[in-house]
């Protein structure tokens, strides 16, 4: 899977709305939240189709629930597939999460037992919402605080089981990482370590919350310094994969917002660098 | 161990149960000192492994109060006029009942008030107040549905 040509890019936020359509400001591309604009008509498709009209969308869903026991639900992929037609997003991710049980909503990314049975499942929706919605799929690891008695295996591998078995992309969220491994006691290294590059079609990366004894991904905060290690590492073992920054709470001014992405360009500037000076030269005749 | 069905089952019935713990004195929700049920706490020690700082009821108790915290502060938003006419108290007593009595049933939030107005209604029985905190109520619904429709046929 070659990385997509996209660069860096933000979540488009309503309190950027009016910023970005009057100043149009140099951005590579928008990930939209795919559920809020799964509406029929309106102001949110008026201003999406203006976004459309300027920049590349690509979307992003919280209501897929790939890892829900009871299966998919098909009115929601319907809904999906009539936007992904409108955006023309050239991939689609959702998280490794279940959410609903019997028609009723949690309206939250709940973690999976890491068991056999489980990435069995997951894979198989997986596998069912990429072949109907004919787009790519990347689905991502989430942040999480709950563990399970029965797991069989560690998160990433339970990612990476999953991810084969649905030959599904990854979206690569290196903060809920990092979230994870302080809640649960892990090296977030060995968990990047371990990623196939070439599953990974996109990364996100944003701040969160930390409290005395646990943390919470709230996406309110500038990436801290070991997020943007884990960040290093993912990039120079995927290359220049498209980036995200997340920030969906205490939202700052659009400025404040894509400076904080464009951090990440340090680091794709210098693995792009890299990738150059290392690329072997035709020998030049003496 | 429990299967996938059976985990995610026991796993929401906890969070659906009534709104507890430490996270309702961070609300304006109606003080309670009840404790959790030991429902939830067998939920907790069956399905979950403590963590390196919490036990497992913690951690199921972290996304029992983000369960409740979303879902408050959807009505709340939802609806400002009623929250205005019959006043907070009155307000975050029946959302309470209302979620308990109708947790959400579509995959966006936007939908989660489609109940209030009779709910509000019925709850209020016999106040003079009841017919229009339905009004208002049913009045915030519909300009939900407003913002999320198609657009109307140009007359």
């Amino acid at each position: 899977m070659e990385p997509h040509p996209l660069g860096i890019g933000i979540g488009l936020r309503l309190p950027h709305y009016d910023h970005i359509l009057s100043e149009k400001p140099d951005v590579s591309w928008f990930e939209i939240i795919s559920e809020n604009f799964m509406v029929e008509g309106g102001r949110p498709l008026a201003i999406l189709d203006r976004i459309i009209e300027q920049y590349q969308v690509v979307q992003h869903g919280v209501g897929l629930y790939p890892g829900n026991a009871d299966g998919l639900d098909f009115d929601h992929l319907k809904r999906l597939k009539k936007l992904i037609q409108r955006t023309n997003t050239p991939w689609i991710s959702d998280h490794l999460c279940w959410g609903s049980v019997d028609g009723t909503f949690s309206h939250d990314l709940l973690p999976m037992p890491y068991t056999t049975e489980a990435a069995k499942r997951i894979a198989a929706n997986l596998r069912v919402a990429q072949d109907y919605l004919e787009i790519p799929l990347a689905v991502e690891n989430v942040s999480s605080c709950a563990a399970f008695n029965a797991d069989e295996m560690s998160e990433w591998e339970f990612l990476t089981e999953v991810v084969d078995l649905a030959e599904v992309g990854i979206l690569l969220d290196v903060n809920n990482i990092y979230v994870s491994s302080i809640n649960h006691g892990f090296d977030p290294m060995e968990y990047v370590d371990f990623i196939q590059p070439g599953r990974v079609m996109q990364i996100h990366i944003a701040g969160h919350s930390k409290y005395d004894r646990f943390i919470i991904d709230t996406h309110d905060h500038p990436v801290i310094d070991p997020v943007w290690k884990l960040y290093a590492r993912a990039i120079e073992r995927c290359g220049p994969i498209p980036t995200l920054l997340e920030w969906d709470a205490h939202i700052p001014s659009f400025e404040e917002v894509h400076n904080e992405a464009l951090k990440a360009s340090a680091y794709w500037d210098a693995e792009y660098l890299k990738t150059t000076l290392n690329r072997p030269q035709h020998a030049v005749p003496c | 161990m429990p299967s996938l069905a059976e985990t995610q089952r026991r796993f929401f019935g906890a969070l659906q149960r009534p709104f507890r713990g430490t996270g309702r004195r961070s609300t304006e929700m109606p003080a309670s000192d009840k404790p959790h049920d030991p429902a939830f706490l067998k939920t907790a020690d069956q399905l979950l492994r403590p963590s390196p700082t919490l036990i497992p009821a913690e951690c199921l108790e972290l996304y029992h109060r983000q369960y409740w915290f979303r879902l408050l502060d959807s009505l709340e938003e939802d609806f400002p006029g009623l929250i205005r006419l019959i006043g907070k108290d009155t307000f975050w007593k029946i959302t309470e009942d209302y979620l308990l009595t109708h947790p959400s049933r579509s995959y966006t939030l936007r939908h989660l008030g489609r109940l209030m107005p009779r709910f509000v209604e019925k709850h209020l029985t016999d106040q003079p107040i009841s017919h229009r905190a339905k009004s208002i109520a049913a009045i915030e619904w519909t300009m939900m549905e407003c913002f999320e429709a198609a657009n109307g046929i140009t007359l």
